[in-house]
């Protein structure tokens, strides 16, 4: 815990270092520059013309279910990590039992591949 | 001391953000900030592994779901501010300021003689406490409590297929590129151009 916090204390001053550079560097190119505003400066720039629609368009079902698949093989990798760690202490079961996991996963992921979830016509 | 309490406040400085700003994906980009203080809170409190989670999880994942419920709703500008009002959201902001203060207060003090390290003997606890929270769950889980992780695995399992069996919709035929085909053709095309 004493190791934990060390590295705690050297990523928190390095966040904190980034964080005040980040509003130096963004203070400084606003205060600095130029401003001139404009109509048509601040106006878009899209081939001379105003758009006619939003920008943000409906879209297929099908990049949220790819997101679903995504976040199950995440949450997936998220059992690997405590795994990985304590390896070394694990009996003969814990090593089974990952394989076993493993095969799961595997079998779901044979599953979408076979009824064709990832492609796209 | 003082950044626990630096925290809280950009945490709830965050979730008022999220509820008041008038454009969707800057508060969608304030929830994710806010899922990233809650992180911090929770490796402050040694739970590094449900930091690492908020990180992987809910950073990684759960955000760009909520982008593309964002994109797919498509809701435009100023539709939900001006029946909530604002002064209702900073009363209820306020609220749940005061009582994370009074629930995390306890919290942060608990172990007060313990998180700060200033005499020897406390580094003596540290050094008698040196199992995290990863190294604990990890022995607990793979060896105590394998049959809750592989009924974890099957649970996984039943979703991937839920999520797949309700959102496609079954062909029989399926236009698709023969991979074969496309390999071995030759660059007939290009010097068609030539």
């Amino acid at each position: 815990m004493i190791l934990f916090y060390n590295e705690l204390t050297k990523i928190s001053c390095l966040f904190i270092f980034s964080l005040f550079l980040a509003v130096i560097i963004l203070f400084l190119s606003f205060r600095l520059s130029t401003h001139n505003p404009d109509t048509e400066k601040l106006s878009a720039y899209e081939c001379g013309f105003d758009p006619y629609e939003d920008a943000r368009n409906v879209f297929d079902v099908r990049f949220y279910l790819v997101a679903i698949l995504f976040i199950i093989f995440d949450l997936e990798a998220v059992y690997f990590y405590p795994w990985c760690v304590s390896f070394s202490l694990l009996n003969i079961e814990g090593f089974w039992g990952i394989i076993d996991f493993i095969i799961e996963l595997i079998f779901g992921f044979i599953y979408a591949w076979e009824v064709g979830a990832l492609e796209w016509e | 001391m003082f950044w626990h309490y630096f925290l809280l406040f950009l945490f709830v400085l965050c979730t008022v953000f999220v509820l008041i700003s008038e454009n969707p994906v800057h508060s969608v980009l304030f929830l994710i900030l806010t899922f990233c203080i809650s992180a911090a809170i929770l490796f402050i409190f040694n739970v590094e592994f449900l930091g690492l989670i908020f990180i992987i999880i809910y950073v990684g994942a759960i955000a760009i779901l909520f982008l593309f419920v964002v994109m797919m709703l498509n809701v435009k500008i100023n539709s939900f501010i001006s029946f909530i009002k604002v002064p209702f959201i900073l009363f209820l902001s306020f609220v749940l300021f005061l009582t994370l203060f009074y629930f995390l207060n306890g919290l942060f003090f608990y172990d007060h003689n313990v998180i700060t390290f200033e005499s020897p003997y406390k580094i003596f606890n540290f050094l008698i406490d040196n199992l995290g929270n990863i190294d604990v769950l990890g022995q607990i889980l793979f060896n105590n409590f394998l049959s809750c992780f592989l009924i974890a695995g099957l649970i996984l399992l039943v979703a991937m297929v839920g999520a797949i069996s309700l959102t496609l919709n079954y062909r029989s035929e399926r236009k698709n590129e023969l991979v074969i085909r496309q390999l071995s053709r030759s660059d007939n095309f290009l010097s068609f151009f030539k």
